[in-house]
């Protein structure tokens, strides 16, 4: 069996190198494979876990060479903002690392800022025996305005204070008195007239600790969520759109193999028993088969998906496959029926062969090449329908698929972003164009009726 | 989405000579009883199939219809009734199967109205996609299919192949997605949702031109992923035919390939042109769906939509029975078109 088929598999290279419209299929999803191989390296973030990667809606990186001025993120860590101190020093302690300085303590962060606003910024520090914290921003027009301000009580265990331009608590100290501020453009531009024009020039952040003797600090972090990110930006979570696009291959991939699979497997299963065992046996299982043809898939797929709930990736490629088997039943019972006349059947069973020994032994092996045709034609519709079911929000929404992206765009009114909309649109169809090409070349080295044309 | 894979060529060749089969076995009224008692059989097998997915549901349906459902209680109860809820499972399924074969869909969730009612509101809406796309898809596809089987091997006949294959792999509701961002939101040519403009236009041209208006993206959407069957159809089926002896025959008396082809030989295209335009419709109703959605087209799609959010079954379930009904009905009727196009069934019979 193994042997047959790796015998008609060679014969079929032979023929199929010659098709071009095959070879293109071949080469394209070799570039998809090679893709979700090297996924590990080149797109490091996970698609749905790695939120907050920049601002939400960023865009791409790559932007900022057309004249974009988005900002970048940029990111001050605690390592960044205190270890150029001179008199703080790091110690470790088991799990618990600082850097111990002596108030008064006043660090200055200086911002080199020449973009538009930043999305989101959020200051974290956390520290221990401080009595008064201040975290202050001056502007270039020399504007001075307030993030943290706080008088603690001593204390030898940790503090934790943070201010987010996104809370209301932190808005408000910043801008005391205006109604409905929006933090950052408040802060990074200035009205001019009518418009708002970007303030560019150093941002100095001050931070300024008092105490009664040294100070622990644990974290201390400048955090400037940008308005650009990666090769693709990030979404309405923030999250990397190019890591989505290069792991949704993968599961594409699986998706499309795992019901493309089930779906000739049991369709072939299907069509040699029934074509095989001939008589009221074949009439009625391929009446059954025209019934079950006749049902359209995906409105039942929908209902089975909605009423199953989150449903995963095994799941779905299963349902997928159960429901696509029908025609691929048809085609193999008319083979089936043609080497059923041959004399080596006949001689198989004259010698005594089992009946199941034939179907497996001798008929299988004939079916096998047309079964590769179907395989490569099934993967397509598998993976679009999958894509439909996720665009319909019906599968979870770990499940990052090219699909979800769409949909989680169109969901979160993103549609005008076109390199979140356009790349899994474009990927989703390569990828089924290179399974239709191959499908296509091998049905017509396959197909008699369209040999005798070619 | 799904039907367009199925509809490899090999597989519809053997749709195409299905009937053929059965005409040589028995009369036009045998066959047409014949196709009469399938389609029946197809719809208890839909019904059936979504009675064993309302089993599957987990949980206990009275359970769930008094938690989640936000209708009235005597709704409730009604539906409990309708599909016997407290009654042993053979009787539930008599039940279901009758309800099913009546469209008696129960209650949306959502909207608290019968499934039925809502259904016959939007079926219109969807229909008019469907009917405009489906009817553009054959015309020009046909026309493409037509011109490449005459050029065959020339430039425009690779392109019709490789657009026609594209088709297969291309999604419609993509093309609609792109569609609507570069001329909706981005140039502002057309409007960006719904059916008609709201407050409508009051004078009968106006009415007309604002539906073809909304119409212009959705209809361009599906068409051109509905095109690609009907193309590569009508080209294989032409170039089949033109290597039969009778065109030999017509060649040999002097006839030129022009006349050949558009006398004789096309003619023969219109009973498999039948059964496409079937399967189309098929293709483009499913299709149509999540095209509304993306369009908001107050349609089935956008209704299958909504319910889907709010786990409303009666809806999921309704329209699911509703569409088979109907691509089952398109393959019906095709088949009966069939012998009547066909002289050679009337020959036998």
């Amino acid at each position: 069996m193994k042997r047959a088929m790796m015998r008609s598999l060679q014969d079929l290279w032979g023929v199929f190198r010659k098709k071009r419209t095959g070879i293109a299929g071949l080469i394209l999803l070799g570039l998809f494979v090679l893709l979700s191989i090297a996924a590990p390296v080149i797109a490091p973030h996970d698609p749905y876990y790695d939120q907050n990667l920049a601002g939400y809606f960023a865009q791409p990186d790559w932007l900022a060479l057309f004249g974009s001025k988005s900002p970048p993120n940029l990111f001050y860590d605690t390592a960044a903002v205190l270890g150029g101190l001179s008199d703080a020093a790091y110690y470790t302690n088991g799990s618990d690392s600082y850097y111990l300085a002596n108030p008064p303590l006043r660090v200055y962060v200086p911002v080199e800022y020449s973009y538009n606003p930043p999305t989101r910024i959020v200051i974290r520090l956390q520290v221990s025996s401080a009595e008064f914290v201040r975290i202050t921003i001056t502007r270039p027009d020399g504007a001075t305005f307030t993030f943290i301000e706080e008088r603690l009580p001593l204390s030898q265990s940790y503090v934790q204070l943070e201010a987010d331009t996104w809370s209301l608590e932190t808005r408000q100290l910043l801008f005391p008195g205006l109604t409905y501020p929006v933090a950052e453009r408040e802060l990074f531009s200035t009205v001019e007239g009518e418009n708002e024009v970007p303030l560019d020039g150093t941002y100095m952040f001050t931070i300024r600790i008092d105490s009664q003797g040294a100070v622990k600090i644990k974290t201390l972090e400048i955090l400037m969520y940008g308005g650009r990110f990666g090769l693709l930006g990030t979404d309405e979570r923030g999250r990397d759109i190019w890591s989505q696009l290069i792991k949704g291959t993968w599961l594409a991939l699986t998706i499309g193999i795992i019901s493309a699979f089930l779906g000739v497997f049991i369709g072939v299963t299907y069509g040699l028993v029934s074509g095989y065992l001939g008589g009221w046996v074949d009439e009625t299982m391929m009446r059954f088969n025209d019934i079950l043809l006749a049902i359209p898939t995906l409105p039942l797929l929908i209902v089975l998906i909605s009423v199953l709930r989150n449903a995963d990736v095994i799941v779905i490629s299963a349902l997928i496959g159960f429901l696509s088997w029908n025609s691929i039943a048809r085609i193999a019972r008319s083979v089936t029926l043609t080497i059923k006349q041959k004399t080596f059947v006949e001689a198989a069973r004259a010698i005594g062969v089992s009946d199941t020994e034939i179907m497996v032994r001798h008929i299988l092996p004939q079916i096998v090449p047309m079964a590769y045709a179907q395989f490569a034609l099934l993967i397509p519709g598998a993976v679009l329908t999958e894509a439909v079911l996720s665009l319909l929000a019906l599968t979870p929404p770990t499940l990052m698929t090219w699909g979800k992206m769409m949909s989680n765009a169109e969901a979160a009114g993103g549609t005008m972003m076109w390199w979140w909309t356009l790349p899994p649109g474009i990927f989703l169809t390569a990828l089924s164009l290179s399974f239709v090409f191959i499908g296509h070349a091998l049905d017509e080295i396959l197909n008699p009726r369209l040999r005798r044309r070619a | 989405m799904f039907i367009r894979v199925a509809f490899n060529r090999k597989h519809l060749n053997s749709i195409l000579l299905a009937p053929l089969k059965i005409s040589c076995l028995a009369s036009i009224r045998a066959y047409v009883v014949r196709k009469s008692v399938y389609l029946l059989l197809t719809l208890v097998a839909v019904a059936t199939v979504n009675f064993v997915i309302f089993i599957m549901m987990p949980g206990d349906p009275i359970v769930i219809l008094a938690q989640s459902a936000r209708l009235r209680p005597e709704q409730i109860e009604r539906l409990i009734e309708l599909y016997g809820l407290r009654k042993p499972l053979l009787e539930k399924y008599v039940l279901y199967l009758r309800n099913m074969l009546t469209f008696n869909f129960g209650y949306s969730y959502y909207t608290k109205n019968a499934v039925w009612d809502d259904i016959l509101g939007r079926l219109p809406e969807t229909l008019m996609l469907v009917g405009v796309s489906v009817l553009l898809s054959i015309v020009i596809g046909v026309a493409l299919g037509v011109l490449a089987a005459e050029k065959r091997g020339s430039l425009a006949d690779k392109l019709v192949l490789f657009f026609g294959l594209s088709g297969y792999a291309l999604p419609g509701w993509w093309i609609g997605l792109i569609l609507l961002t570069i001329f909706g939101y981005g140039l502002g040519l057309f409007p960006l949702r719904g059916s008609v403009t709201i407050p409508p236009p009051t004078d009968a041209i106006g009415i007309l031109l604002d539906r073809l208006w909304h119409m212009v993206l959705p209809v361009t959407a599906l068409t051109v992923t509905g095109f690609g069957g009907p193309a590569l159809v009508t080209r294989n089926q032409l170039l089949d035919v033109m290597t039969e002896d009778f065109v030999v025959v017509l060649r040999a008396k002097g006839l030129s390939q022009r006349d050949i082809m558009y006398k004789h030989a096309l003619k023969n295209v219109l009973p498999p042109l039948i059964t496409i335009t079937a399967i189309s419709f098929a293709f483009v109703l499913v299709g149509a769906m999540i095209t509304e959605g993306i369009f908001s087209w107050p349609g089935l799609g956008l209704y299958i939509v909504q319910a889907i959010g709010v786990n409303d079954y009666p809806t999921l379930q309704g329209v699911f029975f509703l569409v088979a009904t109907l691509v089952v009905l398109a393959n019906y009727i095709a088949d009966l078109l069939y012998a009547v196009v066909d002289p050679r069934i009337e020959l036998i019979g």
